[in-house]
């Protein structure tokens, strides 16, 4: 079995494509980086006052940030030529501050919504308690103020700094791991069909059983090496140009995730990103290996599985109005459970979202990540099917 | 060992390529004969167990090979008609790769693979690629896989297609050296690779058997049927819709011909020693029906 897995996963690493898609995925991801870091520094912002601001959300600060406003907006209207036209002439210094200030409105905003969402919570649990008809209902409150209960308060944080982190995985890197997995996978079987050494190994005696075995751990061995290696590229990378202030703090600090009820640190979180995006990646690559089983030409799994990972792409179109009520509620679960949605992480955490199982709220991760098993678990089981009943006929 | 093929029939969409085919096979080489399309793969490939077939079973010692599964291909050796390689691969690591397949023990793998390249005359070009080798030292590479595992039963799909006739000479040897405690069962067009060494030769045509016997008692029957005489070209011309004719040998004005037919023709002619070759003509030509 040892030895199998090895011969497959040197004939998988082995491909001149896959070398070439390296590459350039590599130089894709070191144009990206770099543009963003140049974008990073170009924004500029007065560091030092940002200083005076940063971190806990105290009263003080949230006067200081209501007065300095104040007096930004009335610097702007002094400067206003009217000439019939209403414009605020504001100076880059005040432009600056008030980006700094209206951080601090937002923030205080955010968590006095999440106290009154505390609060509402509270009151439909009592309300909801007892009742025998709303079970999921009441879980599903009860759950959420569990949760949010338990998040810290929101601090004012430089957030550029992880702009980079958390946005290579739902910004391109759920493509680019697809890619190598595409790459690496869609010939996996469609090879023995392709160079007619599927009659050697089908009538051999591991030929059946301990060569698909071999073929899907090889497989699985191939996209936890892509995933890892890319996590901890990436990881060093930001290290590199944006150093690791903050990494610690929740990630509820991040504007892209203000609303998310997960206790988790921005650092925790980025785990957590590779972990899902690598389960995701892996039931398709699985589900890629099932069509390679079935497929004469590897040109049918790599088209096949371009078109299905870009599939909610296709049928996003325009929707109709009369459309809109059920189209899009029900587009929004199957994009979030989704192998590219899912791969894309973002859906599943950014808000508080479950599924009713019955009766039983399961958190949008939990249950995103069962789907992928699930799912992974059928194709390996298709795998094994069709591999084993080829017949073998040109 | 007792190989028991039992009404087989195996169709393709549309097409009948073995009927209701029912053999036995013990010990010995076997040889399957038969024209271009007769399904002797389509049969081979059966007894591999990479096709099943469209009614019938095969049986090893009263077993059914589908139900023994791996543990019929663990005594199971192949030689496809056309089968391939990977093309990056040393003819060695190849080798390797089929014996982990075939389940061989890691530590005697590499001497096995040794040694089967040795046996094929290839083992001077083991850390080659296999895509740089030439026709003939594939089909022997072939051969090699194929013995890898010392299979009881091996089935060579036209072993000597593309072997120079020093290369076929050791083959035939080697089969008959290996052919006495195991089944093997191989196909050709080519007689003379199983004149010697088959122990029964399997006539097959149209995807049913048509025959099987020892290659000496076809011979014996072959006896009287095999004629050589001189013809003018008239003469020839007359004849050669309604005779099969083996050979051909022109000498000035006359045409020396060699003939199978039960009577005597109608030119002077005298019985020849009849070989299989004979045998296959009077079998399987289709033009000349009596
Ligand atoms: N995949 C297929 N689909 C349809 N018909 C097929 C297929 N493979 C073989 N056949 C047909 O089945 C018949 C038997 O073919 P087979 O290859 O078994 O013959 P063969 O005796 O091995 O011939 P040859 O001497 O040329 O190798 C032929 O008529 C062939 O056309
Ligand atoms: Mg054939």
């Amino acid at each position: 079995m040892i030895r199998l897995m090895k011969f497959e996963l040197y004939k998988i690493f082995s491909k001149k494509a896959l070398i070439i898609g390296l590459v350039a995925v590599i130089l894709l991801y070191g144009f990206l980086s770099l543009k963003q870091y140049k974008s990073f520094n170009d924004y500029s912002y007065n560091r030092n006052e940002f200083k005076k601001i940063e971190g806990e959300l105290t009263k003080e600060k949230i006067k200081l940030a209501e007065e300095g406003m104040k007096e930004i907006q009335k610097r702007a209207i002094e400067h206003t030529e009217s000439d019939g036209y209403t414009w605020y002439e504001y100076n880059q210094e005040d432009l600056d501050m008030e980006g700094i200030y209206e951080q601090v409105a937002r923030t205080e905003g955010f968590q006095q919504r999440k106290e009154s969402r505390i609060k509402e919570l509270k009151e439909s649990i009592g309300k909801l308690e007892g009742k025998s008809n709303n079970k999921y209902e009441y879980r599903k409150a009860k759950l959420e103020y569990n949760m949010l209960q338990k998040l810290p308060k929101p601090g004012i944080y430089s957030n550029g700094l992880w702009d980079n982190l958390l946005g290579y995985i739902e910004g391109i890197g759920f493509i680019f791991s697809a890619i190598l997995v595409l790459l690496g996978l869609s010939n996996v079987f469609t090879e023995e069909y392709s160079t007619k050494v599927d009659r050697l190994i089908l009538s051999s005696k591991n030929g059946k059983n301990a060569i698909i075995t071999s073929k899907i751990f090889a497989s699985i061995i191939y996209t936890l090496i892509i995933s890892a290696t890319i996590a901890i590229i990436h990881l060093l990378v930001n290290f590199a140009l944006y150093g690791t202030e903050g990494l610690h703090l929740n990630i509820q600090n991040y504007w892209s995730y203000i609303d998310s009820p997960y206790n988790i640190s921005i650092i925790e979180f980025y785990g957590t990103q590779i972990l899902v995006n690598f389960i995701a990646v892996l039931s398709f690559g699985l589900l890629i290996l099932a069509i390679s089983s079935i497929s004469k030409s590897v040109i049918i799994p790599f088209f096949m599985g371009v078109m299905l990972y870009l599939l909610p792409v296709f049928i996003d179109f325009e929707t109709p109005d009369e459309m809109v009520y059920w189209y899009t509620p029900i587009m929004k679960i199957f994009k979030s459970f989704y192998y590219s949605g899912i791969a894309q992480v973002r859906n599943l955490f950014d808000q508080f979202k479950t599924l009713n199982i019955f009766g039983y709220p399961i958190l949008y991760p939990y249950a995103a990540v069962a789907i992928m098993i699930i799912l992974g678990i059928l194709s390996i089981v298709f795998i094994y099917f069709s591999f084993r009943r080829h017949q073998v006929k040109s | 060992m007792r190989l028991i093929i039992e009404n087989i029939t195996m169709k393709y969409k549309d097409k009948v390529a073995v009927e209701d085919f029912n053999t036995e096979l013990n010990e010995g080489v076997y040889g399957f004969l038969g024209p271009n399309g007769a399904g002797k793969t389509t049969l081979m490939r059966v007894l591999a167990d990479l096709l099943r077939p469209t009614r019938g079973r095969v049986l090893l010692d009263d077993r059914d090979i589908s139900t023994m599964g791996d543990k019929y291909r663990n005594i199971l050796g192949y030689l496809p008609q056309s089968f391939g390689f990977y093309k990056s691969f040393t003819a060695h690591k190849f080798l390797m790769y089929i014996a982990a397949l075939k389940g061989l023990d890691k530590s005697i793998s590499p001497d096995k693979v040794e040694e089967v390249l040795d046996i094929v005359n290839l083992k001077e070009h083991s850390k080659r690629k296999i895509g740089k080798f030439s026709g003939g030292m594939k089909q022997r590479l072939g051969i090699a896989q194929a013995l890898l595992n010392d299979p009881k039963i091996l089935i060579l799909d036209e072993p000597t297609a593309g072997l120079d006739p020093k290369e076929r000479i050791r083959f035939r040897n080697l089969i008959s050296e290996i052919s006495k405690d195991r089944i093997v069962i191989l196909s050709t067009h080519i007689v003379s690779d199983i004149e010697y060494i088959a122990k029964e030769v399997i006539l097959i045509k149209d995807g049913k058997l048509l025959g099987v016997d020892s290659p000496e008692n076809i011979l014996e029957n072959m006896k009287g049927k095999v004629w050589k005489g001189i013809a003018s070209e008239e003469e020839f011309n007359s004849m050669k819709d309604d005779y099969k004719i083996s050979n051909i040998v022109r000498k000035g004005k006359e045409i020396e011909l060699r003939i199978i037919s039960k009577d005597k023709p109608p030119i002077e002619s005298i019985e020849e020693e009849s070989r299989l070759e004979d045998m296959y003509l009077y079998y399987f030509d289709q033009e000349v029906e009596e």
